[in-house]
């Protein structure tokens, strides 16, 4: 109807209503209204449009919806504190053995994966005496060895794992440059291992990290074992290094260090399959906790087969809930 | 604002996440129910709600006391639900299709909704809604829906007053056309 109403009338028609109009130009719009039956017409039909649409603002969310939302939000702050908690944990760490990752600042991996194995060293008590100089470098034999002086000989970096010669259950570790240094024995040996586990989370060359990590697959898993894996999962660059941890692990029982791990691959690892892995860990390891985690992940990751899974997971979990449900209103 | 909340605030600064969501169900209801007008659509509703409690979290150390916590709430959703769309692809300008607006009345709760005809009039509204653009339809529902001042518009959503102006009269004069049929005697 109001098709004799010029642009401008309308805008001050609009805002009239909005009562955003100057004191003049609403004074000046309110004597059109006396005049301007068109007018006075539109601006009747604007106030009952905006009446109408009133009517959805009783409308409100339902409880379930809300109560889902609420969930994933809870899951998701789980998350942002589990990190604020990590980050301020191992800046803690950090602090206090600053002086031991002085000394071997230059390696690979990132400071905190080197003060875990530090820590690792420290907690076990193996941080004692190697004999260095001129004498043959063999730690055959030796009970304990000091690995911060092995580290710092510089022995390590050109390491190579030898299998050829030996039976499955041996290992022979060679020096290219320094011909003083041959190991040889059983991957369960102490001195051994502590190598293998420097190799693993410290050597430049992908291969000698790969086969330090196929070496630890072979060791009898322990705590100290399970942290230098769990330090690799989270440190490794290189994807099959990294993913071969993660199958180490898979065969670990379960601890609360293991389970936080795999919570943090599968929120920030880039590879899918290190984060179906932490599933098919975390699935061992079935708790209602991870339902806030899992709900995030079953709609938000980017691959379908980590969602599946994580769904199929939630699923699994939610049954026993429903259940009970049915129990009571039965 | 009473010692409860206060408290709640406090010890939501210090870390305490339980105390954090408490302060969320107080409020998210009021919270949601804006990001429904506005997104006008589950999925988008929900991730506004997610964006806008997460801002909250990890800002909530910066909260000084100087109003009320639902005050400081409201502007992060409502300046979250308006940049969402910049940021996301979903939330579009939707033609109306004929069964549109069905989905909506099955997520949320209508107090009214044994009256005649009502089903029909929220349809109708719903697809209205969404054939503003989501500017538009911001501006509209913050001024006529939840009743702030345009230049409390203009300062949530960082717009100048004539902005907020312009997508109010566009809003409007949309409205006033789709919804005709459905106008109050």
């Amino acid at each position: 109807m109001p098709n004799n109403i010029s642009e401008q009338q309308k805008k001050q028609a609009a805002l009239y209503i909005c009562n955003a109009l100057s004191i003049t130009s609403k004074r000046k719009l309110e004597q059109g209204l006396k005049t301007n039956s068109e007018l006075r017409y539109y601006v009747d039909e604007l106030k009952s449009s905006i009446e109408t649409t009133k009517e959805i603002s009783t409308l409100g969310p339902s409880e379930e919806f809300l109560q889902g939302s609420r969930n994933l939000l809870r899951g998701k702050i789980q998350i942002l504190s589990g990190k604020e908690t990590t980050s301020s944990i191992l800046s803690t760490i950090f602090d206090k053995i600053k002086n031991e990752v002085i000394s071997i600042a230059k390696t690979r991996q990132p400071v905190w994966a080197v003060a875990t194995y530090v820590i690792i060293g420290l907690i076990a008590g193996r941080l004692l005496f190697l004999p260095i100089g001129d004498q043959p470098i063999d730690i055959s034999g030796q009970e304990k060895v000091d690995m911060n002086k092995l580290i710092q000989s510089g022995v390590l970096s050109d390491l190579q794992i030898d299998q050829s010669t030996l039976s499955p259950s041996s290992i022979k570790l060679v020096s290219h440059t320094d011909n003083r240094f041959n190991v040889s024995g059983n991957v369960n040996d102490k001195n051994i291992r502590q190598i293998l586990y420097y190799l693993l989370l410290n050597d430049d060359d992908i291969d000698n990290r790969y086969q330090a990590g196929k070496q630890i697959r072979r060791i009898t898993p322990d705590g100290e074992s399970r942290m230098v894996l769990i330090s690799s999962i989270l440190s490794e660059t290189d994807q099959s290094v990294k993913l071969q941890s993660m199958e180490t692990l898979s065969r670990y029982q379960s601890s609360p260090d293991l389970i936080n791990a795999c919570k943090r691959i599968l929120l920030d690892d880039h590879n899918f399959e290190m984060r179906l892995e932490s599933l098919n860990i975390l699935e061992k390891n079935k708790s209602i906790d991870l339902i806030p985690l899992l709900e995030v992940v079953s709609k938000m990751d980017d691959n379908s087969k980590v969602r599946v899974k994580a769904r199929e997971l939630l699923i699994d979990l939610q049954k026993p809930v429903s259940i009970e449900n049915n129990e009571v209103t039965q | 604002m009473d010692k409860t909340t206060r408290d709640l605030i406090i010890k939501a600064q210090t870390g305490d996440t339980e105390s954090f969501h408490k302060i969320v169900s107080i409020y998210d209801t009021r919270i949601m129910t804006l990001t429904l007008q506005i997104a006008q659509n589950k999925e988008d509703a929900e991730d506004i709600y997610q964006e806008t409690f997460v801002k909250v979290y990890k800002n909530i150390s910066k909260f000084r006391f100087e109003s009320d916590i639902y005050t400081w709430i409201y502007r992060i959703a409502a300046n979250t639900a308006y940049n969402y769309k910049r940021k996301h692809s979903k939330m579009t300008i939707v033609e109306p299709k004929e069964d549109s607006g069905h989905d909506f009345l099955d997520w949320v709760y209508d107090p009214q909704s044994n009256k005649d005809n009502r089903e029909e009039l929220i349809i109708a509204i719903n697809q209205s809604l969404l054939t503003l653009s989501h500017q538009q339809r911001t501006v509209f529902i913050l001024k006529h829906l939840q009743q702030l001042k345009i230049k409390d518009i203009a300062n949530i959503l960082d717009l100048s007053d004539g902005t907020v102006k312009k997508y109010l009269f566009r809003a409007m004069e949309k409205l006033r056309v789709s919804l005709k049929e459905y106008h109050y005697a």
